[in-house]
């Protein structure tokens, strides 16, 4: 049975992002057609990421340009939002600074009561979903239609993504079909093509219709007050083309000073998320549209967000996670990711960078923080990650913080402070390690443990254990040292030793 | 040239015979190798489970342990990585032992990084004419830049022919208490790395990481698969043997 | 070049970006009738980000920076002319895009008779173009009609009512403008691009006036006309004539479209769909010097 069912009818335990992580995992991991979507998926917009790196040459170099950029805005974060801000409204744009997701779904409804609106067409926006504002919308009347192909085939499955990019690569054709089918009345066969003429036909309609057009912002131009809005489908530019009405909720992060840099987060930001030199589109959007305009929105309205962001900047081990740029990269290279998919996180933010944010953006380091054990610590994140933010570092130093605020299991405390104790003391060690050898004896089995005890029973879950042998390499050494006073050794140079 | 031999825990305890390889190779090209009685352990366990106090605590036996080295040579990626990525952020407040652990950094190698970086070895003579897949630790490849080590050493063996293994780079699935805290996402990914071991034909798993050896030689026993798992030190040394 | 059509003739002052002040700031309207502008809350959000940056108030002064951009070696790359052609063609193509060059000299014949030979070969009885000079110049119009082919320019006034169907009464669409309702019964729509980039296959289109941004989006098929001496080896060099041009936010064009290719999305179990809600088809000529 499908976990996007059980997702649909969520319990509470299962929505409760660290008590319900084990159930979530479970599920994905018993999905066979999501593994195999999710493994597809990943590999393709991995491989892609490699191949343009490569054609591209000196990636190095860029991914340090685009960490310098960023980092540079970020802890300038001040200045630039101002600038960026006044240049907004200079160009006849309304900046509404909102503290929480809560005051910025408030100025958003009041944007819609005030223009009567009945139908928001919107963009991809991850920031309209970590504030949850179609609930809202539907809660004074008004219809929000998502866009994007995934983000709509979602809305009509009642699902969050599984993947920032691609959100719907748990979907199949036949599941897509009967989605579409209900919501027209007619039936579609499970191809591709009948079935994207249908959503651009449906969608259409959705954009001659909107009141008001619903985007994110890619990235702020502070120099000019533009935003940036990069998409394949073209559904960015239809929602800022056509309503009358055009509204921008942006993490108050997302900003790059000049149109120069743009240009480098721009040959970013495409070849590390699908392979692409660039997007299909890259729109540039700088105020209402101007006296003579025949076209585009008469008000701009850009809703700036904090919501928990702040609370990164001055702390020099979480606020690099500010200038993530929303690419996935890490998504597509992380092995955890790669076996259970986006929803086994539990929130709207997925996979290495989700891990990370979620508990900083919540301040939750109880049930979020519980995301932080959800690695390897691999380090496969850090080096796809195109603006080098240390995810695997910061995975590590969530972990110290939900120590450090006593969040963690006692019995587990008491066991690293055995460790210390035994690890810290040469002799405590070597007795805790002759002690080792004699506690595993009822537990081998033809030379290995096939079940262990306690803790450990999650390695013999899928894995023997070997026996710890009679003697440790420290009681072995005297041996050696004599086995080794008996042979020659040559210099450094690789010639082959004699037999002696 | 004195070298100092860092075991790692789990290859003292579990594993003797590899750094037995480890210290013959080095013995071999004249490194007069020594083994600290202090040392016990690097912290990594503490420290990557969020335990900072804890694992400056084994660190700092670490460092007195080692301080006095010339160089200091270790069979796991894993390890050398913690001591040259996180002891300068664990001893951050300590300037002290910051002092100390930096100074030991510059001296600090993984086995194979030492064997071709600072003994300018890559030929040791050796012969092992069997199928052989190679795992990188992801470690090693990414907290140490160690990658093409491991490769030009095993280039050089007679007769080794080296079996690709496909999504080589990618996590074993161990990361220490990873393995058994999320058992269910550890044992999705050491099933594929095992799946991809056998698929190759190898008779021979070769890495630089115990850890990793020790997971994917757990899967691939419980799974009744005859690969012999073996670290790069005991097949060097193993192939030389002979001679 | 062309100036924009609605430059403010004050010119705005530099950045304010003081952190004093209300909390409510409306900034000055520079243009004739541009729309005001206006902040909220900004005064108590900067001041929070600024104390937890380590500052007592927001910064005033531009932070210094060691460099701006691209690296170096990548700016100082200078293809020629004709290996930009090369490269845009390459890139265009490769993402299923048609692009002939003609000889700029060749345009008044070329031009017409590609756009009717797209028609043709597309069953295509509708073309929305912007209304710019050099199409102006063209004989486009003519020549399309002669071969049955509807022109709506983008232009205020004198839309045909077959090309503006009404929609239901009191709905959005029936209160959009004739223009666009036109322009979303064209399927194919034609530009002058302002610039186009070689090294990824775009083009740069500026929005304004008669230069509108429906024309490249809302028909299936887009078609840009492009001369060869805005043709640049990489955005950047657009982006820095276009700052030039419009230094400031007031002047700027409320619009600019970077386009790469046709429509896509993968959404659909990973399989590629071309034209999904921009155009399907893209074709582009090059008017060489």
């Amino acid at each position: 049975m499908s976990h996007t069912a059980h997702h649909g009818a969520a319990t509470d335990e299962l929505a409760k992002i660290g008590s319900g992580l084990k159930k979530r995992t479970e599920l994905a991991l018993g999905d066979e057609f999501l593994r195999k979507a999710v493994a597809f998926t990943t590999n393709k917009l991995k491989t892609g990421r490699l191949k343009a790196m490569d054609d591209f040459g000196d990636w190095e170099t860029w991914r340090e340009r685009g960490r310098a950029i960023r980092e540079h805005v970020v802890s300038h974060l001040d200045y630039y939002l101002g600038q960026f801000a006044d240049n907004v409204a200079k160009a006849g744009g309304h900046v509404h600074f909102c503290q929480t997701g809560e005051d910025a779904v408030r100025t958003f409804l009041d944007i819609a009561r005030k223009a009567e609106a009945k139908l928001v067409a919107k963009g991809k926006s991850m920031v309209s979903e970590e504030i949850h504002l179609n609930e809202r919308l539907k809660e004074i009347g008004v219809e929000a239609v998502e866009t994007d192909l995934g983000e709509y085939i979602l809305q009509l499955a009642r699902e969050t993504p599984s993947h920032l990019i691609i959100p719907a690569i748990h979907k199949n054709k036949q599941q897509i079909a009967d989605l579409f089918s209900e919501e027209a009345g007619e039936t579609f066969p499970a191809e591709t093509k009948p079935l994207a003429d249908y959503a651009r036909r449906r969608l259409r309609n959705v954009f001659l219709e909107a009141d008001i057009g619903l985007t994110g912002c890619n990235f702020g131009i502070a120099e000019s007050g533009t935003i940036t809005l990069v998409s394949n489908e073209g559904n960015a530019r239809m929602v800022t083309t056509i309503p009358k009405i055009h509204v921008v909720v942006m993490g108050m992060e997302r900003l790059v000073p000049t149109f120069a840099d743009v240009e480098v987060m721009l040959n970013l930001l495409a070849r590390s998320a699908t392979g692409q030199k660039l997007t299909t589109y890259t729109s540039f959007i700088t105020g209402p549209r101007r006296e003579g305009d025949l076209d585009g929105p008469e008000e701009l309205h850009v809703l700036v967000l904090d919501n928990g962001r702040s609370a990164q900047l001055g702390d020099p081990q979480f606020q690099p996670v500010l200038h993530c740029i929303r690419c996935a990269a890490c998504l597509n290279v992380c092995p955890v990711y790669k076996h259970v998919g986006g929803h086994t996180y539990g929130s709207v933010y997925s996979g290495p960078i989700g891990a990370v944010l979620t508990p900083l953006l919540l301040q939750d380091y109880k049930e979020a923080g519980t995301l932080a054990y959800a690695s390897s610590l691999c380090g496969a994140c850090y080096e796809a990650c195109p603006v080098k933010i240390p995810l695997h570092d910061m995975l590590v130093q969530l972990r110290h913080r939900k120590v450090k605020l006593k969040l963690t299991p006692a019995a587990e405390r008491a066991a690293f402070k055995t460790y210390a104790t035994a690890f810290g003391n040469v002799k405590v060690y070597k007795m805790a390690s002759k002690a080792a050898y004699w506690l595993q004896q009822p537990l081998l089995r033809k030379g290995a443990i096939r079940r262990a005890p306690g803790p450990l029973a999650g390695w013999t879950q899928s894995r023997f254990l070997p026996m710890v042998p009679k003697r440790s390499f420290r009681e072995r050494w005297a041996d050696l040292q004599r086995e080794l006073a008996q042979k020659p050794s040559q210099p450094a140079g690789g010639k082959k030793e004699e037999r002696s | 040239m004195k070298v100092s031999l860092f075991i790692t825990c789990l290859a003292d305890l579990m594993y003797p015979e590899v750094g037995e390889s480890v210290v013959r190779l080095l013995h071999r090209y004249g490194c007069e190798v020594d083994f600290p009685e202090l040392q016990t352990c690097c912290g990594q366990p503490a420290f990557n489970s969020g335990y900072q106090d804890e694992a400056r605590e084994v660190a700092r036996q670490w460092i007195r342990a080692f301080e006095h080295s010339d160089y200091v040579v270790s069979p796991s990626g894993s390890c050398t990585g913690m001591v040259h990525h996180y002891y300068p952020e664990l001893f951050r407040n300590e300037p002290e032992w910051k002092a100390k652990a930096e100074a030991l950094i510059k001296k600090t190698y993984e086995f194979s990084q030492f064997l071709v970086q600072v003994l300018g070895v890559t030929d040791v003579g050796a012969e092992f004419p069997h199928k052989v897949t190679y795992h990188p630790s992801c470690h090693a490849m990414r907290l140490l830049g160690v990658r093409n080590e491991p490769l030009q050493l095993m280039e050089k063996v007679k007769g080794l022919k080296l079996i690709d293994l496909p999504n080589r780079d990618e996590c074993c699935g161990f990361g220490g208490t990873f393995a058994v805290k999320m058992a269910d996402m550890s044992e999705a990914m050491v099933c594929e790395k095992a799946k991809n071991v056998a698929e190759t034909g190898a008779e021979v798993l070769v890495g630089t990481d115990m850890g990793c050896l020790m997971n994917i030689q757990g899967r691939l026993n419980k799974e009744g698969k005859p690969v012999r798992v073996m670290h790069l030190a005991q097949l060097l040394e193993e192939g030389g043997a002979n001679r | 070049m062309t100036t924009p059509s609605s430059s403010s003739s004050n010119p705005e002052r530099g950045n304010a970006s003081n952190g004093s002040g209300a909390a409510d700031r409306t900034a000055a309207a520079g243009a004739a009738a541009r729309p005001a502008g206006s902040i909220t809350g900004r005064d108590a959000f900067l001041r929070r980000i600024a104390g937890r940056l380590g500052r007592q108030a927001p910064l005033a002064e531009p932070p210094a920076r060691p460099f701006v951009g691209v690296p170096e070696r990548y700016a100082a790359i200078r293809p020629t002319l004709r290996e930009r052609i090369d490269q845009f063609e390459a890139n265009w193509s490769a993402l299923t895009g048609t692009v002939w060059t003609v000889a700029a000299t060749d345009a008044a014949e070329a031009v017409p008779a590609l756009a009717s030979r797209i028609c043709a070969e597309r069953g295509i009885d509708r073309v929305t173009r912007w209304d710019h000079p050099e199409l102006n110049a063209l004989p486009l119009d003519a020549a399309l009609a002669a071969a049955g082919v509807a022109v709506v320019p983008w232009r205020d006034g004198g839309v045909a009512p077959q090309d503006a169907p009404p929609g239901d009464a009191g709905s959005s669409w029936s209160r959009r403008s004739p223009l666009l309702r036109a322009a979303e019964r064209s399927r194919l729509g034609i530009v002058w691009a302002d610039y186009a980039v070689a090294n990824t296959g775009t083009l740069v289109l500026l929005a304004r006036g008669g230069r509108g941004r429906s024309p490249s989006l809302l028909p299936d098929t887009l078609l840009a006309v492009v001369p060869a001496d805005k043709l640049v080896a990489r955005m950047g060099e657009a982006f820095e004539a276009i700052r030039r041009d419009y230094p400031d936010a007031a002047a700027m064009p409320s619009s600019i479209n970077l386009v790469t290719g046709p429509s896509r999305s993968a959404d659909i179990e990973n399989d590629l769909t071309i034209g999904v809600h921009g155009p399907g088809s893209v074709y582009a000529i090059i008017l060489e010097p």
